[in-house]
């Protein structure tokens, strides 16, 4: 469906004569948020919470980390802390993230709390990655996964985009609404909508899947996190629905991790 | 039963309605002429003898000086009788006529019964003091078309009234001799005399006005506009109205030239959807033939799906609708189509840029029956094939539409239509994917003329509006289908009791069935094929109103619409807590009702008539809407969804009270128009933030609701003949909504919401063959939300909002200009050329600005314009013979 829906966008605008600009625009003045984006995957001792605090428009695109936060996860009982590694990075090597298992997130910023819970999936196996000559084209190559959807459990899908080992923004957010228990093959988007030319596909050129088992609260932020700035056909923008309490933005997630490469032939 | 209880409610609203509308007769009758004096004049000089009554009576004469200094003489002996039989027996066989003219009586010189010879018998005076019906049809004298709304006036009197949709008139008059005119937009204006002492039938054929910019000085006061009806807030073009107006592409189109009047608004840069009054597109009921359009755009909204070739008369009201009306919260869009010439065969036609348009008409049978053909198609596709990306290469992208009609005219009482239109678009890429949509109507219809007072029509309407979607690759497809089918049946009455009320009443059924989505795949996708349960609704209407005519000066609009919406099983209806989620469910079994919604909508208008040329009106209008476009989009998409009113959507309802100045200037040459406005309305719909709209899900799982409310002050001036024609119209208005859950429950302002709105239309007719033409528009840009902050997130930039709305895009301006070239002109056949250009001075208008890192330098986030459409010319070929 969205490949349809971004097919319709192309024809608008190759048939439109329409032209892009950057422009000047008064901003209201940056409304300070704290940013959490937290991550504990299946893979052993990887458990990883950024903390940052928004920017205004017109500053730059680093970073902008808080330090001194207290930021703890929850286990079967157990608490552990996360020590900062980097100006507003925080991560411990204590916690082997089990599918099944709940983890709760605690974050005390100056005594302001923020806390979320997020529950690891099982693993859904990711069967393959390919792409058919059929589907390259410079600006755009559209490789397919495969996976096979358990019927008994609701479940939830989010595949990240890797060209060169370098992480793309766009991402795919799936559920199996309307494929329980299937197998199911669908096409990932990777593309050029840059007038770079340089960031062209070309033969030899490595793509990733990364796919993640997400339970439902996370692959909602995602969804949301994917219209977040509006529709090119007037839809409002609107902040994600975030799994965070306290006001922050982000999010938190266990989730599992499987990742499959293809080189372009 | 529940439904026995449903009919029965209806009819005891039904036989309340028609109580309420009890015909008041004589209740004003404090004219002059029912002045009881008693008088004898023997052969007295028309000044002496006037001079005379107004002494004995004290009712004063008004007449000019060729009445004054007339020579006839009066001779009439009464004794305690009506002024009017007094007059009426003194000017027997004279070349005089009176006519009250507010308290005092107008004579004037009728040279139409000088030459009566003096002996006729003197009218009987109980024949004298009746009245008497004088009813027919207007049509043109050249191709046989009906007109609506041509004005007939009684010279001298206050009497006019207009032709229905279907050109139908009915005027009952005192006994009496009168010279009648009868005007329409584009005629020469037509009079004749007429002798009503009985009811009369008089058919009467108005002629073009071919020459009507040559000639102006003589048909200035052909189209005066009538102030004395309450009906407010209505905008009536007819297509020549807007041939000369520039639009883009050259592709005529009446919904554009709408969107130039006050209170109507665009839905974005090139679009034919439009907004009303801070309404949304949806809110708008747009009708062709009787039959509801749900989707009435082509091309992404960039074309309407009206083929002006193929139309009459459009009518919009923005307020004050009338009760016949129903089903849209904002406006209702009355769109007829030609019948066909019914005098002789005829083709015209046109080539523009980008379509393509034919119209084939002529009488089945000379001046009993007709039919018309008109059809469009667009050859963009054409262009595709020469870009040099293979995917734009292979694409598709057409749409094509056709109108049919058909009439006969069965007897001097009888008239028969059939009508359809069929219209599709179609997008697709290499025959993988693909996306068409269409609508199709069909409308038979049956005027009746009882009598000379008693019109009907009856209507049996198919309608249907589907799209599907598809996608085939060679391992796999995937299609989606969805459909509205309405089957509705309208008996529309319209009865001219008397002089002084005119009725209509009537009643409206529609069976809706609404199939929301069915997925069809196949292959290795995994996609399984299902359906979303129909949903089946009947939606029942009686209304009754009546204009009533108090006095010369003050008249009313009064009526009640009575809606019932039922939704019907068979189906799944849910219940949901304030998250959205399912709580409960209950199935229906096929028949059984799941709810029904009533609704009383009152429509109320008064009209003061200060002078003959001003009057003062005022209005209040409730409407009620059942079935609603979930959309959050500013265009039209033809995946917007529409769904019926369930257990937990309610029906939409407006409310809007306006007030309204009314003034015909400079010898009727211009009108001053002035309404202001206040709408509440209720129950409104939007997405949830973050909504699915592609979810198998109860689609009430996505929805939250709320209010909204518009105001506003809207100015036209019209000028109406001469060289120069044209219209400036300004428009300052506020629209809000105010939906739980979004914007932190506070107002916001809905996208729509421009402040300020300035059209200026002007046609310049410069010589023969040259006309030239004009637009400039100006106004306030969207509201819409800006970030007020980014952050870093998954190792990209994201943007964060507060408010919702709570900033502007800039502001819009555009000029365009047009100029059209007559090639040839003869009898037979006649050809013109049409330049265009669009945004003539290219500004660059915001289509949308979206935000994002610099391509250039991705530590750093710009906004950025999307601007379409400057400089865009076009040149269209068309040709009549």
């Amino acid at each position: 469906m969205k490949t349809i829906l971004r097919f319709i966008l192309l024809l608008m605008v190759s048939v439109q004569w329409s032209c892009e600009k950057a422009i000047d625009l008064k901003f209201k003045n940056n409304e300070l948020k704290y940013v959490i984006e937290g991550i504990i995957t299946n893979e052993p001792g990887t458990c990883k919470v950024y903390i940052s605090e928004t920017k205004a428009f017109g500053d730059d695109n680093v970073f902008n980390g808080i330090s001194g936060a207290s930021v703890k996860i929850e286990t079967k009982g157990n608490t552990i802390v996360l020590t900062e590694a980097g100006k507003g990075i925080y991560e411990t090597a204590a916690i082997n993230g089990t599918p099944g298992e709940t983890y709760n997130l605690t974050v005390n910023i100056n005594g302001e709390l923020f806390k979320a819970s997020s529950t690891m999936p099982q693993v859904v196996p990711f069967m393959d990655f390919t792409l058919k000559p059929k589907d390259f084209d410079t600006t755009r190559v559209t490789p397919m996964v495969k996976f096979k959807d358990p019927l008994e459990t609701k479940n939830y899908y989010w595949f990240q985009q890797l060209v060169n080992d370098k992480i793309q923004k766009h991402y795919e957010v799936m559920n199996d609404e309307f494929t329980p228990g299937q197998e199911v093959n669908d096409y990932l988007v990777f593309e050029n909508d840059t007038k770079n030319k340089a960031l062209n596909f070309k033969k030899g050129d490595k793509l990733t899947a990364i796919m993640h088992c997400v339970d439902p609260a996370v692959y909602t932020y995602l969804f949301s996190l994917f219209g977040a700035n509006g529709s090119d056909n007037g839809a409002a923008p609107s902040n994600p629905l975030t799994n965070i309490s306290g006001g922050a933005l982000g999010f938190f997630s266990a989730h599992t991790v499987q990742e499959k490469t293809l080189i372009i032939p | 039963m529940k439904r026995n209880g449903q009919v029965r409610f209806l009819t005891c609203i039904a036989i309340v309605l028609l109580l309420l509308l009890i015909v008041q007769t004589h209740a004003w009758a404090q004219d002059p002429l029912a002045k009881r004096i008693t008088i004898t004049l023997k052969n007295e000089p028309l000044k002496t003898a006037l001079d005379k009554i107004t002494n004995i009576s004290g009712i004063k004469f008004t007449y000019n000086e060729q009445v004054a200094s007339s020579t006839v003489k009066l001779r009439v002996s009464a004794k305690d009788s009506p002024l009017s039989t007094v007059l009426n027996d003194a000017f027997t066989g004279q070349p005089l006529q009176f006519s009250p003219l507010g308290a005092e009586i107008f004579i004037r010189f009728d040279p139409a019964k000088e030459k009566k010879p003096e002996a006729e018998p003197a009218a009987n005076p109980a024949a004298s003091q009746g009245k008497r019906t004088l009813s027919g049809t207007i049509k043109y004298a050249s191709t046989g078309e009906t007109i609506i709304a041509a004005t007939l006036r009684v010279a001298g009197t206050n009497y006019a009234t207009s032709s229905n949709e279907y050109g139908f008139y009915s005027i009952t008059l005192p006994v009496g001799t009168y010279s009648i005119s009868v005007n329409a937009v584009g005629t020469k204006s037509y009079k004749t005399t007429i002798d009503l002492n009985k009811n009369t039938s008089l058919n009467i054929a108005l002629h073009d006005d071919l020459n009507e910019l040559e000639t102006v000085t003589i048909t200035g006061n052909n189209d005066r506009r009538r102030v004395d009806n309450p009906q407010m807030g209505m905008e009536r073009l007819s297509i020549s109205e807007t041939k000369n107006v520039p639009v883009l592409l050259g592709e005529r189109d009446l919904i554009k030239t709408l969107q130039l009047l006050p209170g109507v608004k665009t839905s974005g840069e090139g679009s034919g959807g439009f907004f009303v009054r801070g309404g949304s597109a949806d809110q708008n009921m747009i009708l062709l033939d009787e039959a509801p359009v749900y989707n009435a755009s082509h091309l992404l909204g960039f074309f309407s799906t009206f083929n002006s070739d193929a139309i009459k008369n459009v009518t919009l009201y923005k307020s004050g609708m009338p009760a016949q009306y129903g089903g849209g919260l904002s406006s209702v869009l009355d769109v007829k189509m030609n019948d066909g010439n019914n005098q002789k065969f005829g083709v015209s036609g046109g080539v523009g840029l980008i379509a393509a348009r034919i119209n084939v008409e002529g009488p089945i049978q000379k001046e009993k029956s007709s039919f018309l053909i008109s059809a469009r198609r667009t050859y963009a596709d054409l262009f595709l094939k020469l870009s040099s990306d293979s995917n734009v290469k292979n694409s598709e992208l057409y749409f094509y539409d056709v109108n049919l009609k058909a009439n006969y005219i069965l007897g001097n009482k009888d008239r028969l239509f059939i009508s359809g239109y069929f219209g599709k678009d179609v997008l697709g890429a290499d025959n993988v994917a693909g996306i068409n949509w269409g609508n199709a109507t069909a409308t038979l219809r049956w005027n009746h003329v009882f009598s000379s007072k008693l019109f009907s029509n009856t209507s049996a309407i198919f309608s249907n509006y589907n799209y599907k979607i598809k996608s085939i690759d060679d391992e796999s497809s995937l299609s989606l289908f969805s459909q509205i089918r309405d089957w509705n049946f309208k008996q529309d009455m319209q009865w001219y009791a008397n002089d002084k009320n005119t009725l209509s009443f009537g009643l409206n059924s529609i069976y809706h069935t609404i199939k929301p989505g069915e997925v069809q795949a196949t292959g290795n996708s995994g996609l399984l094929s299902q359906e979303l349960q129909n949903r089946y609704s009947l939606e029942n209407a009686v209304y009754a109103s009546n204009t009533w005519k108090a006095s010369n000066t003050l008249s009313f609009t009064y009526g009640l619409r009575v809606s019932a919406f039922s939704i019907l099983g068979k189906g799944d209806y849910y219940t949901f807590d304030p998250e959205g989620n399912v709580t409960g469910t209950t199935s229906y079994e096929s028949g059984e009702i799941v709810k029904t919604y009533v609704n009383l909508e009152p429509r109320i208008a008064a009209a003061i008539q200060l002078n003959n040329s001003t009057s003062i009106k005022a209005s209040y209008v409730r409407n009620a809407q059942n079935l609603h476009l979930i959309s959050n989009s500013n265009s039209s998409s033809p995946t917007d969804r529409w769904v019926a009113s369930t257990n937990v959507i309610k029906p939409e309802l407006s409310d809007q009270v306006s007030l309204g100045y009314y003034k015909n200037l400079g010898n009727d040459n211009y009108e001053l128009t002035v309404e202001t406005y206040y709408k509440t309305l209720q129950n409104q719909i939007d997405y949830r933030n973050g909504a699915n709209i592609y979810t198998n899900q109860p689609i009430e799982t996505q929805l939250l609701y709320g209010k909204g409310r518009a105001y506003g002050a809207e100015f036209l001036l019209k000028k109406k003949n001469g060289k120069l024609t044209g219209w400036i119209a300004y428009t300052i208005s506020k629209t809000e909504r105010k939906i739980d859950g979004i914007n932190s429950n506070n107002w916001y302002n809905a996208r729509q919401d421009r402040t300020h709105d300035i059209s200026l239309v002007t046609m310049y007719q410069l010589s023969k063959k040259w006309s030239l033409s004009a637009n400039w528009v100006f106004s306030t840009g969207n509201a819409v939300t800006f970030p007020n902050g980014k952050y870093k997130l998954l190792g990209h930039s994201y943007f964060y909002f507060s408010d919702r709305n709570a900033d502007r895009m800039p502001s819009y301006h555009r000029l365009d200009l047009g100029a059209t070239r007559l090639l040839k002109q003869t009898k037979k056949y006649s050809s013109e050329l049409s330049f265009s250009l669009y945004n003539a001075y290219g500004r660059e208008n915001a289509y949308r600005i979206t935000f994002r890192d610099k391509e250039t330098d991705p530590n750093r986030t710009e906004a950025v314009r999307t601007t379409l459409f400057r400089f865009v010319p076009s040149i269209s070929y068309n040709f009549k013979f």
